[in-house]
């Protein structure tokens, strides 16, 4: 072996070795809080979904058995008559967050990157609904949707007159009017987008001008293809809220009527805090289901928007 | 980036003056406050080392709020306080509030018994913390020391039976019952030629009053997708014997496929949903009182709700002049029903010594006595289990008018011939599944067939 | 073919016209619970008939506001800081180099948004009481901290996904190692980025209402929404002074960020010029 290929194979070695080290002290202390707060509840939640864990075994809860393994799973689905609807409500919401609150997200961000008078404004207090408790949003919907006072009502009766609707405590329409409740507030969301867009170099965009482009064009093959990352980002925060959906549901519905407003979120609760049984083994089981499902709904994000492939 | 440092450091400046400012102001006002957890936790054994000897107890409860905003919490506090006072040379009594409530502590307790531990004593308002603390075993039974005091058992009164487990013991006795009947506008009954609730024989004239009431255009009552559904649901079945007995089976039913309950679930379809249009039916939600703001503002003329509401009538649209408590009718002319839940209330721990478990045992005897079941009702607090409160002679020695209303809304609710606990209580998970129907019943595209076998699906389920 | 670079004249009406209605939606929300909350039974429309202020008297003669307060600021802006910088490290890592199980750690990351916090609760209950650390601001400060994780890793790695990888190529050129690359190059081109995630997490610990009820207890270490606690008894709701509350929750988060956008704003076209 000659000497200097030896220095340099020793030179790659001790790069690598900073790079190992480097990659080390930047992860550690994330994965630490990760370890420390995420870990064990994450396995909790496996494990005890082959257990039976309910308020007759609250602090030891039993594995169910090799034969009976799948026994939570199999109740959930089989025999649980609304674990299905609230499967299906929780995946409409996924689906109508994506469909409604991104374009609509997005459209808000590219309209207000015009720097238009007002925008400023505009932006700041579109944070505002994210940022009220949602006790407020849920009193605000109520009183929207009151068929006694509500404007809802009124303008139902308005194009349809007699038809007195009342949105809420009607199985058809509640499930919309709890969608409405959360679905159009992008707020913090737009903001990401902004910060993204203004990070953007403008030389590209003086030189779309130059070449004669639109607006419309500038946003669509410009601007659109570099926010990819971040729309990728929005899209599973929106994803996120609507499969984990709770506060809405508890302060304005309870799930009803007839379950045509019961979430995942709320049902994890019902069935494991919410009821003296304390049945938190099938509540980890949907709990498991929710997870599952959470990272699936990531993973073809990601995929739809490569944000791994920026440039 | 130094901007927004420097700006969030000046905030914090200004913050922290401002809270020095508070504190100092406020801290007169907190002498004659009773001590809160710190306060007396810290204080008094600095202040009285001798105490250090004698045994501790520490009791946890959800009256935190702030004297102007729920004046009953302040004077619960100052019933703790009497009692630590009184035995102050006997065992260190500290009351500490929870700042999250009565739910709060139900939380808190859950946590700690996933870790094996428990409150030395604490007031669980209602939330059922019974079962799981029992299963595991950490909580105290209270029958022996019930059972060899008559005036400890009387002033437990329906809770003695209520919280009687299956295996013979009582883990949980309360100061405090949740007693419902429900409250009607007078002037509004007599504008529509209704008769009163209390000369109803049988539930007959509840459907001839809500015609009547109808037949004039007022809006009889306004419900929604839950807690006044549930209510008038458990006073409905207390009508006769079959269907008490129903009733009584609660969350052990094997099936709904009974004529007792399909007879009450037509009631409610037809008489009672049915009867009030969707404008005063809510989606039931736990921000949804509509309902109860209705009745006090003079829009509709019955109000299902415990007998604690007897404070919503203070300066209320609908004039408290016009508020009246009722109790239900039966089907058995003249005979009275209510509801009366004590829940779950005081809850030991069994891993105290001697001296505190008596300590704790003695406090129970103190709150569920003649003397305090007075205070409470008197004071609008709520209604008391204590079989030997004299409500014709309390009556009198109140003098705020909505304090009057809730002891007679008492008295009516103790004269009942029937007494029974409220929905949630008896059927347990169920109230949720049967209240998820009310909508589909009430917009006829549920019958009570439907109802049955979707109720049935879920016995099957679990 | 259209020349101009402004844009025509539908156009600006339409775009208007969606900010009037991004603002309706926005505003009507605080705005109706202001008005609510000056009123004695609160609902409907319209201007109270009695302006009442009982709900503001109780908060600011009665609570002790200040203390409240001083501990959200303490509690949100402490664990806001830890957050971003420690979930900034892991993100810059994930998006930039290679190497292997990257897959698995940014999953690991990413999971955590969908685990429900009633299951974290009983494990993080019992741990800080272990430590001591129940009922300390301490042990808020270190669950917030961790709550963020999610949502912050995916604001930054996606922001730091989008620089161009040209910068640190020829930092590193220069002799620059991967921290001072990291330090010297990059914060400060994703000084929006990293601003915006801390709004983030910012307004979320401001409002986190469930893990203060279970971890405080004691007045003195109380943050701001368990104001909201006051005015519910255990048999009705102020909501007159529940809604005092949520004006006096939220006015201070919009009064603060408008006042730092302005901040916010130059650090942005700062970034801008220099990428």
């Amino acid at each position: 072996m000659k000497a200097g290929t030896a220095e340099k194979t020793a030179a790659r070695m001790l790069g690598k070795h900073r790079k190992q080290g480097f990659i080390l002290a930047f992860l550690t202390p994330c994965t630490i809080l990760f370890l420390i707060v995420y870990a064990y509840p994450l396995i909790t939640i496996f494990v005890t979904s082959f257990c039976s864990w309910n308020y007759e075994n609250f602090t030891a809860p039993e594995f169910l058995g090799w034969e009976h393994l799948f026994d939570n799973y199999i109740k959930l689905f089989r025999y649980d008559a609304n674990f299905k609807m609230v499967l299906m409500n929780s995946l409409k919401w996924v689906a109508l967050t994506l469909l409604i609150q991104v374009p609509f997200t997005i459209l808000v961000a590219l309209t207000l990157s015009k720097k238009m008078r007002g925008w400023k404004f505009t932006r700041n207090m579109f944070l505002i609904p994210n940022i009220i408790s949602t006790a407020a949003i849920g009193l605000i919907f109520l009183n929207l949707y009151s068929p006694a006072r509500g404007v809802v009502t009124e303008i139902c009766n308005y194009i349809w007159p007699g038809s007195d609707v009342s949105v809420l405590s009607n199985s058809k329409y509640a499930f919309w009017g709890v969608t409405f409740t959360f679905v159009l507030f992008g707020g913090s969301n737009c903001l990401l987008l902004l910060t993204q867009i203004f990070s953007i170099d403008s030389g590209i965009y003086e030189a779309a001008r130059i070449a004669g482009a639109s607006d419309w064009q500038i946003d669509w093959h410009i601007t659109l293809p570099l926010l990819r990352p971040m729309i990728g980002t929005i899209s599973v925060m929106a994803a996120n809220y609507g499969l984990l959906l709770y506060n809405e549901i508890a302060l304005i519905t309870s799930g009803g009527p007839d379950n045509a407003t019961y979430s995942l979120s709320y049902y994890i609760y019902k069935t494991s805090l919410g009821s003296t049984k304390l049945n938190f083994a099938r509540g980890n089981t949907a709990g498991v289901i929710q997870f599952i499902l959470g990272i699936v709904i990531v993973c073809l994000i990601n995929r739809i928007f490569r944000s791994d492939t920026s440039d | 980036m130094k901007k927004i440092l420097a700006l969030l450091l000046a905030s914090l400046l200004v913050i922290s003056l401002f809270a020095g400012c508070a504190k100092q102001t406020n801290a007169p006002s907190k002498q004659d406050e009773q001590p809160t957890a710190a306060d007396s936790k810290t204080e008094e054994p600095a202040q009285k080392p001798a105490d250090a000897e004698l045994p501790t107890v520490t009791f946890v409860h959800g009256y935190y709020h702030d004297e102007s905003e729920w004046p009953a919490a302040a004077q619960m506090r100052q019933i703790y306080q009497d009692f630590a006072e009184l035995h102050k040379d006997e065992f260190n009594f500290v009351a500490i509030a929870d700042e999250s409530g009565a739910e709060g502590i139900y939380d808190t307790a859950l946590n700690d018994i996933s870790g094996g531990n428990f409150y030395d004593i604490a007031d669980f308002g209602g939330w059922n913390i019974v079962p799981v603390a029992s299963a595991a075993g950490l909580i105290l039974d209270l029958k022996p020391y019930l059972d060899e005091d008559a005036a400890f058992k009387a002033g437990a009164g329906v809770c003695y039976d209520q919280n009687l487990t299956a295996d013979g013991k009582i883990y949980s006795v309360r100061e405090q019952i949740e007693a419902v009947g429900f409250w009607y506008n007078e002037a509004l009954f007599a504008q529509a030629g209704a008769k009163e609730p209390a000369a109803w024989d049988t539930w007959a004239d509840f459907e001839d009053a809500v015609s009547a009431l109808v037949d004039a255009g007022i809006t009889p009552f306004g419900l929604n997708a839950g807690w006044p559904t549930n209510i008038l649901t458990a006073g409905r079945f207390q009508a006769d014997a079959a269907t008490r007995a129903f009733y009584s089976r609660g969350a052990d039913v094997d099936s709904f496929d009974d004529p007792a309950f399909r007879e009450v679930m037509g009631f409610m379809q037809e008489n009672v949903l049915q009867k009030i249009d969707s404008a005063n039916f809510g989606p039931g939600g736990d921000d949804d009182e509509q309902y109860r703001n209705d009745f006090f503002d003079g829009k509709t003329a019955m109000l299902f709700n415990g007998v604690w509401d007897a404070g919503g009538s203070v300066d209320c649209a609908a004039g408290a002049e016009n508020i009246k408590p009722a109790n239900f009718p039966t089907n058995e002319p003249g005979k009275r029903a209510s509801l009366m839940s004590g829940g779950t209330g005081f809850v030991v721990s069994n891993s105290l010594t001697e001296a505190q478990t008596a300590a704790c045992i003695e406090f129970i005897k103190y709150m569920t006595s003649e003397e305090i079941a007075n205070k409470i009702i008197a004071y609008g607090i709520g209604m008391a289990p204590n079989t030997n409160v004299d409500y014709a002679t309390l009556i009198d020695t109140v003098d705020a008018p909505e304090a009057k209303l809730l002891v007679s809304a008492c008295q009516l609710c103790m004269a009942a011939d029937y007494q029974a606990l409220g929905l949630g209580n008896e059927f347990g998970d169920f109230e949720g599944e049967i209240q998820a129907k009310y909508a589909g019943l009430k917009d006829g595209s549920k019958t009570v067939d439907d109802v049955v076998s979707e109720l049935d699906a879920v016995i099957a389920a679990s | 073919m259209k020349q101009n670079t402004s844009a025509s004249f539908l156009t600006k009406f339409l775009r208007y016209l969606l900010m009037a209605f991004v603002l309706l939606i926005s505003l009507y929300p605080i705005i109706w619970v202001l008005l609510n909350s000056f009123k004695q039974t609160p609902g409907g429309l319209g201007l109270p008939e009695k302006w009442v202020f009982d709900g503001y008297i109780t908060i600011f003669t009665k609570l002790n506001i200040g203390r409240y307060f001083a501990n959200s600021l303490i509690v949100t802006v402490v664990s806001t800081v830890i957050s971003v910088f420690v979930v900034s490290l892991a993100a810059y890592v994930s998006a930039r180099i290679e190497f292997r199980g990257k897959n698995l750690v940014t999953l690991m990351f990413a999971s955590t948004l969908f685990i429900p916090s009633i299951s974290i609760s009983f494990p993080i209950y019992r741990l800080l009481s272990d430590l001591g650390l129940k009922d300390t601001l301490t042990g808020v400060i270190f669950v917030y901290a961790s709550l963020g994780i999610a949502v912050t890793f995916f604001i930054l790695r996606s922001y730091f996904l989008t620089i161009p990888k040209e910068m640190e190529e020829a930092a590193m050129m220069d002799g620059c190692g991967y921290m001072s690359t990291y330090f010297r190059i990059i914060v400060p081109i994703a000084k929006p980025g990293l601003a915006t995630a801390a709004i983030m997490a910012f307004l979320n610990n401001w409002n986190e209402y469930y893990f203060a009820s279970i971890l405080l207890k004691s007045k003195e270490h109380m943050t701001l929404p368990a104001l909201l606690g006051q005015f519910t008894t255990a048999y009705s709701k102020n909501l007159n002074g529940m809604f005092s509350a949520i004006i006096v929750i939220v006015l201070p988060t919009i009064l603060i960020f408008c006042l730092l956008s302005e901040t916010f704003v130059k650090s942005l076209t700062a970034g801008a010029v220099k990428g």
